[in-house]
């Protein structure tokens, strides 16, 4: 993936180097210099062009037009402090925008446009064996709440099948009582999905008093171990978490089997 | 409105009703006093329509009177008015010749000052009204621009009644009289409160004055006269009272359409004033926290900067709508909480119960709430203390709540509330008509409960 990256000021490339550099990504920084940066585009298979938009020398939305006169299939995404959305852009270019960095960006953000860009979605990692953690596309994933983490946690636990919400209130929230636990549980589930919209992430369905996990985009440890036997296990999963222990034994099992000859 | 077919209905009817009572006062009553033998005189018959009209005059008094307790003064000066008026056909030559009929003697005289003294008193309560609108003083200079050419014309007034000519003078009164009740009517519309009673006074003064000015021009020798001078005087009554009526009903009509203008500039406005409330200390304040943050850990300072930027960004262009989605707010509401416990060592718990959110609210109407929950209830400090954001749907209407079980306080103390928590229940009045309810009690919490009909704005989604 190519991109070329736009901004008449050295400090807003640097910030957008120090975010990118973490990603697969091949870049080519450009200040507002319009004949260099339509010449490096008409002359290389640039797949998307990140550019500011209020700019001294030229204004990113008039070079956006241009750079799609050169290039039919660019993605844009315009990098700005202003509350510009897609309604105010022109008909020309508004097919081929992605979407809007806000200054200031996050990492999450930006990663967003890269995975749209390859058209793929954030690959999960989570490990189960000894404690739960999650990451995406190798970074760990900040959960908004210990709770909403160990939801999720009971959800992957659940290797695919619905989490009822008397479930997972069973499972998290027993000696709560039963409005409170309720309470909980929705800010449990609005947390959760708060954070994978945030990563871009689509792989839980959101249901009424009911969650249910995609297993597509997701590798897991405890998954592989239950299909090939083969894993980290210690003797450890979930720790921390109380419903853990019930997942044990069966652990424990097919420990004892794979050691077997 | 002219769309608005019942706006349009009404000042039709309106227009109708002036042009017949018009016609009937302007012609028709001294062709008919005529024809009865009744004119030039005072006579019972009509003062009991003089009574009727005292009648009617004293209910709108009462309802004017109570009303500018409730109100403002600007009804004080129609019952001011309206009291002149009652006064002045209570003590009428008719009303005395039927008070006479009925065994009642008074004196002729006297009867005679109070009831053209009442009158003068209505037109002085039209000036004195004008003065008020347009905010002069009552005394000093500015007084004396209305009240100089006032003042000498009651004086002629008075000097040509001796000779039988009043009602020249008269007449100009009653147009002065019915041109203020026409302002009256324009202020009682830009500021919205076209109603039943509006329409009630309006229509009781045109005819009372115009029953006057009929019986005026009987009194002062119209009909000794020659019938030309009658007949000018019914064409006078009659081109006069037509363009009244047609201004008012027009008029009552643009000022609806302009008042609804007036009341979305308004609302636009109000939004726009209080969701710039960002305060200057809250940036640097929080600007403060995140280099702290980002001296502590670098990914704590990322996620608290992107945090606060979403929570700015949707402040600072909030008022390009009046309406948002409630996802949008509560966005907003998650931004500022998540933001606040970065700067906090002692984390508070802030539940999100959402479960409706197929409505819509006004753009940070419900932060100002939980950012005084977070500020005042004291959450941080008690065991199992958290403030909780619900939202669901109960019958035809979206319920928000936002409680805690904090410290509360006596509702009968807090003098102000937050100059935010004022404008959001404003705007929440205002936009919605929903009065958020606030209930608390010391030692067991707080609760802001919200309740939105689903059938208003907030429910178009």
């Amino acid at each position: 993936m190519k991109i070329v990256v736009i901004d008449d000021e050295m400090n807003a490339l640097q910030t957008f180097l120090n975010e990118c550099i973490d990603y697969d990504v091949e870049y080519k920084f450009f200040k507002d210099d319009e004949a260099a940066i339509l010449d490096y585009v008409s002359k290389n298979a640039v797949d998307a062009v990140f550019t500011d938009i209020g700019m001294p020398s030229v204004n990113g939305l008039v070079l956006a037009e241009k750079l799609i006169g050169v290039c039919p299939n660019l993605f844009l995404v315009f990098i700005t402090g202003m509350p510009i959305t897609a309604d105010d852009l022109g008909e020309k270019i508004r097919a081929n925008t992605l979407g809007f960095l806000y200054k200031p960006y996050s990492a999450e953000k930006l990663a967003e446009f890269f995975n749209l860009i390859k058209n793929r979605t954030p690959q999960l990692t989570v490990r189960m064996f000894d404690t739960f953690d999650c990451f995406a596309d190798g970074k760990l994933v900040l959960f908004s709440s210990s709770k909403s983490k160990e939801l999720f946690a009971l959800l992957v636990a659940y290797n695919g099948k619905s989490l009822t919400m008397e479930e997972a209130i069973a499972c998290l929230w027993e000696d709560a009582d039963p409005e409170k636990a309720k309470i909980s549980y929705r800010n449990a589930v609005f947390r959760l999905r708060k954070t994978l919209t945030a990563l871009g992430v689509n792989c839980v369905r959101f249901e009424r008093a009911r969650l249910r996990l995609d297993k597509k985009n997701i590798s897991c440890d405890y998954w592989d171990f239950l299909q090939t036997g083969v894993g980290a296990y210690r003797g450890e999963f979930c720790r921390n978490y109380n419903w853990s222990i019930e997942y044990l034994p069966d652990l424990d099992r097919i420990a004892e089997k794979g050691k077997r000859p | 409105m002219w769309y608005d077919f019942g706006m349009k209905y009404r000042a039709l009817c309106f227009t109708v009703v002036g042009l017949i009572g018009a016609l009937i006062l302007g012609i028709a009553v001294p062709v008919i006093l005529t024809s009865l033998g009744l004119g030039g005189q005072p006579d019972a018959v009509v003062g009991v329509v003089h009574l009727t009209v005292v009648g009617l005059l004293f209910l709108v008094l009462v309802v004017e009177i109570v009303s500018a307790f409730k109100i403002d003064d600007s009804t004080f000066h129609t019952a001011f008015i309206s009291g002149g008026l009652f006064i002045m056909y209570l003590f009428s030559a008719d009303a005395q010749v039927y008070f006479a009929d009925r065994g009642v003697a008074l004196s002729p005289n006297v009867c005679g000052c109070v009831s053209e003294l009442a009158f003068v008193v209505a037109a002085l309560g039209c000036c004195q009204y004008i003065l008020y609108l347009y905010g002069f003083p009552m005394r000093g200079k500015t007084a004396l621009v209305l009240y100089g050419p006032v003042a000498p014309f009651l004086i002629l007034y008075f000097v040509l009644q001796f000779f039988g000519y009043a009602y020249i003078v008269h007449f100009g009164i009653v147009l002065f009289i019915i041109s203020s009740i026409l302002t009256i009517i324009y202020r009682a519309e830009t500021k919205n409160k076209i109603g039943f009673t509006t329409y009630f006074t309006a229509a009781l003064c045109f005819l009372s004055v115009g029953a006057q000015s009929a019986n005026a021009l009987f009194y002062d020798g119209c009909t000794a006269a020659l019938p030309g001078i009658l007949l000018a005087f019914a064409a006078l009554s009659f081109s006069m009272y037509i363009p009244t009526y047609l201004m008012f009903a027009i008029h009552s009509d643009n000022k609806a359409v302009k008042s609804a203008e007036y009341k979305e500039r308004a609302e636009f406005f109000e939004t726009k004033a209080l969701s710039g409330q960002i305060k200057p200390h809250f940036i640097f304040n929080s600007l403060e926290a995140i280099r702290t943050l980002y001296h502590r850990d670098l990914a704590e300072g990322d996620a608290a900067l992107s945090y606060l930027s979403d929570f700015l960004r949707g402040s600072i262009y909030s008022f390009d709508s009046v309406l948002v989605p409630f996802e949008t707010e509560i966005d907003n509401v998650f931004n500022y909480t998540e933001f606040e416990n970065f700067k906090r060592d002692e984390k508070i718990d802030v539940l999100f119960n959402i479960d409706f959110t197929d409505f819509r609210v006004p753009p940070f109407s419900v932060q100002p709430f939980v950012e005084n929950a977070l500020k005042y209830s004291g959450v941080d400090k008690i065991e199992n203390g958290c403030i909780v954001i619900s939202s669901y749907k109960r019958g035809g209407s979206a319920v928000v709540e936002i409680s805690d079980n904090g410290r509360g306080f006596d509702l009968s103390k807090v003098k102000e509330s937050s100059h935010g928590i004022k404008n959001a229940c404003e705007r929440f009045a205002l936009i919605l008509g929903a009065e958020p309810e606030i209930a608390s009690e010391i030692g067991a919490g707080t609760r802001i409960r919200i309740v939105i009909d689903l059938k208003g704005e907030g429910g178009k989604v």
